[in-house]
């Protein structure tokens, strides 16, 4: 049997979900494991309760994150404006050692929805250039899945 | 990525016709049927749960109509005869699916090296035999039912091959797993003798039940000893002190300020545990559900409930029958007033649905609605929650709405804008589980978790996502009744975390891991045992002689309370005042 050497990656997933009747009540996690060249990372993926009431609540889930994934829905421009507000909220209560370096991903989900999601996309383009992401150690990736977020659509 | 190639991959045990329960599109519990298999992979072992696709839309009893014998086991030592599993369309994405939107399960596929500790049942206690693995994140699966005649025993053996098995001293169903340092030692499992005709504890037990159950509680006394011993020795507080907190808390229970400065993070609870000795009650099993000819006998000649007190009592003792739910709900959600008589409910009925009738029509209306009726709460996330049961029960959407607001003013603090009401019910949980169980209390203290987190979905919500809907329903009436104290949801939540205790200790959980273990009991819970323990437990409460007056509070009538009962007084006969008006008065 070979080693396992174990890394422990907790990721926090932020962002504007649409309207669910099956909202996230409190928080939760997934872990799913991954090798990294020699080494097994476990990730453990959190979602928190996205109404603002709840947010105070999240800070301690927060605590000792090492990854922060903002999420928009590429049929909704106003999901990628707020992603801001989330990365500040974020940084304030999680309140990481190095805020500078704090390595934040962003996606764009439902691409799938062609359709309706063209002007999102422009506006993703626009807005990537004209805003500071790029002074962030951040990734932009596009995700195709709709509704489920647990697998796929994250490279850091 | 982990993914293997699955030729290297080697079937070393595996039993088919397993099932696991799941809750289907409505909510009622579903069986999915599959094969465990124990593999052996370039990484080391795995255990795995595939759905079987044949069964996929196998529902409910449909066990009975399988012939047990076409129940197989393989397994082979040697690795010439090991089995190649061919891949198939079903297992791309693992055993992993959404049931109608209702219930997702994880995939259960992890490597041993993950394996904290699982709890077998065997039969007798359950229809069948079931295994249930709890990993080191703190992820329980669901438990993995063997099928009828099939034994956990086999299975156990082989795993006892490539990890440490040790039987918990507290509980005979749990097992602890530790990963071997070396190679596989067989010797170590064989010396446990676990599972062996004689000599395992669980087969001493079942030979001599009496000498067994005290053996047992003599382990767990010595264990609690122990445990109270080294809390105390790390709280070091010098015994004068002790004794000089315990005067002035006895002399003076307001002058609680003192005790707290003296230990800010933490106040010395060890103390006031000490003081409250809960004292012994008997448990009592559920009544039977309050059935149409009874509840008939509680009308008078005008359609008067003449004794609702009786009749709540009922309620909280067994329930309602189902039939009878969407009568009754109205005056437990005081839509209806207790004192109204059966013209007055119908008068009462027309101006509402004359009122409404034309905006209500599905679930989605009835939120929108509730949100231009309570326009400074609007939509919070859980409401809808709230709301689905009573969709469920009532026969239209004008009664649905008008019992959702008799459920949203017990609930109002929950959802409020500034949270208090939750941190208040949290705050309380800490005081009562301090009270109830002072070694789970400290337990949790030491993980970062007294601040009760984890039961944030149980309060805000009342346990809905916890439960399959038959027993929501029924936990919800007990709730409504009011009885048998104040604030019932958080004994219930107390009872609850107690049941959960030796699986958090003994796996030696943190945060991370007790919500999650807390959050993977939905649809695990058994109602009523739960209900049993509660009562129990709010009788301990009650009648305790030297309760702290803080945590008399929660629970006794009159008190600051973060679900308050809706005035029983509100009569049909006068209801028409603007709902904004209501808002405001709330």
């Amino acid at each position: 049997m070979s080693s396992r050497r174990k890394v422990l990656l907790k990721v926090i997933i932020l962002g504007d979900s649409g309207n669910q009747y099956k909202a996230t009540i409190g928080a939760d996690f997934l872990t799913k494991e991954v090798m990294v060249d020699d080494r097994l990372v476990t990730m453990q993926i959190w979602d928190t309760a996205g109404q603002e009431r709840f947010q105070s609540l999240g800070v301690a889930f927060y605590r000792g994150a090492d990854c922060c994934v903002l999420v928009f829905d590429v049929t909704m421009p106003n999901t990628f404006k707020t992603l801001d507000s989330w990365r500040d909220e974020f940084l304030i209560q999680a309140s990481p050692r190095d805020p500078e370096n704090f390595p934040f991903v962003v996606i764009g989900n439902k691409i799938d929805l062609d359709n309706r999601a063209t002007v999102a996309k422009n506006a993703l383009a626009q807005e990537s250039e004209a805003d500071n992401y790029n002074e962030f150690p951040t990734a932009i990736t596009l995700n195709k899945q709709e509704n489920t977020n647990s697998k796929g659509g994250c490279s850091c | 990525m982990a993914a293997l190639d699955p030729i290297q991959e080697k079937v070393v045990y595996s039993v088919t016709h397993t099932y696991i329960k799941v809750k289907n599109g409505s909510n009622k519990e579903e069986y999915i049927y599959g094969t465990l298999l124990m593999l052996e992979k370039p990484d080391g072992c795995h255990i795995e749960w595939r759905e079987d696709p044949t069964h996929v839309d196998a529902v409910n009893d449909s066990w009975d109509f399988i012939n047990a014998d076409a129940v197989s086991f393989t397994y082979s030592n040697s690795a010439a005869e090991l089995t190649d599993i061919t891949p198939t369309a079903a297992r791309t994405e693992g055993s992993c699916r959404m049931i109608n939107q209702q219930k997702f399960h994880n995939p259960i596929n992890f490597h041993v090296d993950n394996l904290r500790s699982f709890k077998r049942m065997k039969g007798k206690l359950v229809k069948n035999s079931c295994i249930m693995f709890i990993l080191d994140c703190g992820t329980s699966h669901p438990p993995i039912y063997f099928p009828k005649g099939g034994v956990t025993d086999k299975f156990l053996h082989h795993l006892g091959k490539k990890v440490i098995i040790t039987q918990s001293a507290t509980d005979g169903n749990r097992f602890l797993v530790s990963p071997h340092q070396q190679e596989a030692l067989e010797s170590s499992f064989d010396a446990l003798n676990l599972f062996a005709d004689q000599g395992s504890a669980l087969s001493r037990f079942a030979a001599d039940p009496v000498r067994g159950t005290f053996t047992a509680f003599a382990k767990v006394s010595k264990l609690l000893t122990n445990t109270l011993v080294a809390s105390e020795d790390k709280n070091s507080v010098p015994p004068e002190i002790c004794d000089q907190l315990r005067i002035s808390v006895e002399e003076n229970e307001t002058d609680f300020s003192a005790i707290h400065s003296t230990q800010p993070e933490d106040p010395d609870f060890l103390f006031i545990d000490e003081k409250a000795q809960l004292p012994e009650v008997e448990k009592k099993p559920r009544g039977e559900p309050l059935k149409r000819a009874v509840w008939e006998k509680f009308f008078d000649a005008e359609g008067r409930v003449t004794n609702p007190e009786e009749l709540k009592q009922i309620i909280y003792r067994g329930g309602v029958s189902h039939d009878l739910r969407s009568e009754v709900w109205k005056f437990l959600l005081s839509f209806y007033s207790w004192d109204s008589t059966t013209r007055e409910r119908e008068e009462f009925r027309k101006t509402k649905v004359g009122d409404n009738n034309e905006r209500l029509h599905q679930l989605n209306d009835i939120l929108m609605t509730f949100v231009m009726y309570d326009f400074n709460l609007g939509y919070v996330q859980g409401m809808s929650d709230l709301l689905s049961p009573l969709l469920l029960v009532m026969e239209n959407e004008v009664d649905t709405f008008w019992c959702f607001v008799g459920f949203m003013n017990l609930l109002h603090s929950n959802f409020e804008m500034d949270q208090e009401g939750m941190k208040l019910q949290l705050n309380q949980l800490n005081q009562i589980v301090q009270v109830a169980d002072g070694q789970l209390y400290s337990y949790l203290d030491d993980h970062e978790s007294s601040n009760m987190y984890f039961a944030f979905r149980w309060l805000l919500i009342v346990f809905k996502r916890e439960f399959f809907m038959d027993d929501i329903m029924s936990l919800w009436e007990v709730f409504w009744t009011g009885l048998p104290c104040k604030n019932y949801q958080l004994v219930i939540a107390t009872a609850l975390l107690c049941q959960c205790k030796g699986d958090i200790i003994e796996n030696q959980f943190g945060f991370n891991e007790i919500l999650k273990y807390i959050n993977d009991r939905s649809g695990d819970i058994v109602l009523s045992e739960l209900l049993i323990q509660s009562e129990a437990l709010a009788e301990q409460l009650i009648t305790c002689t030297n309760l702290p007056s803080y945590v008399r509070k929660i629970i006794s009538p009159g008190s600051q309370s973060s679900a308050t009962q809706p005035s029983p007084d509100r009569k049909p006969a006068r209801p028409t005042s603007s709902p904004r008006k209501r808002t405001a008065e709330s």
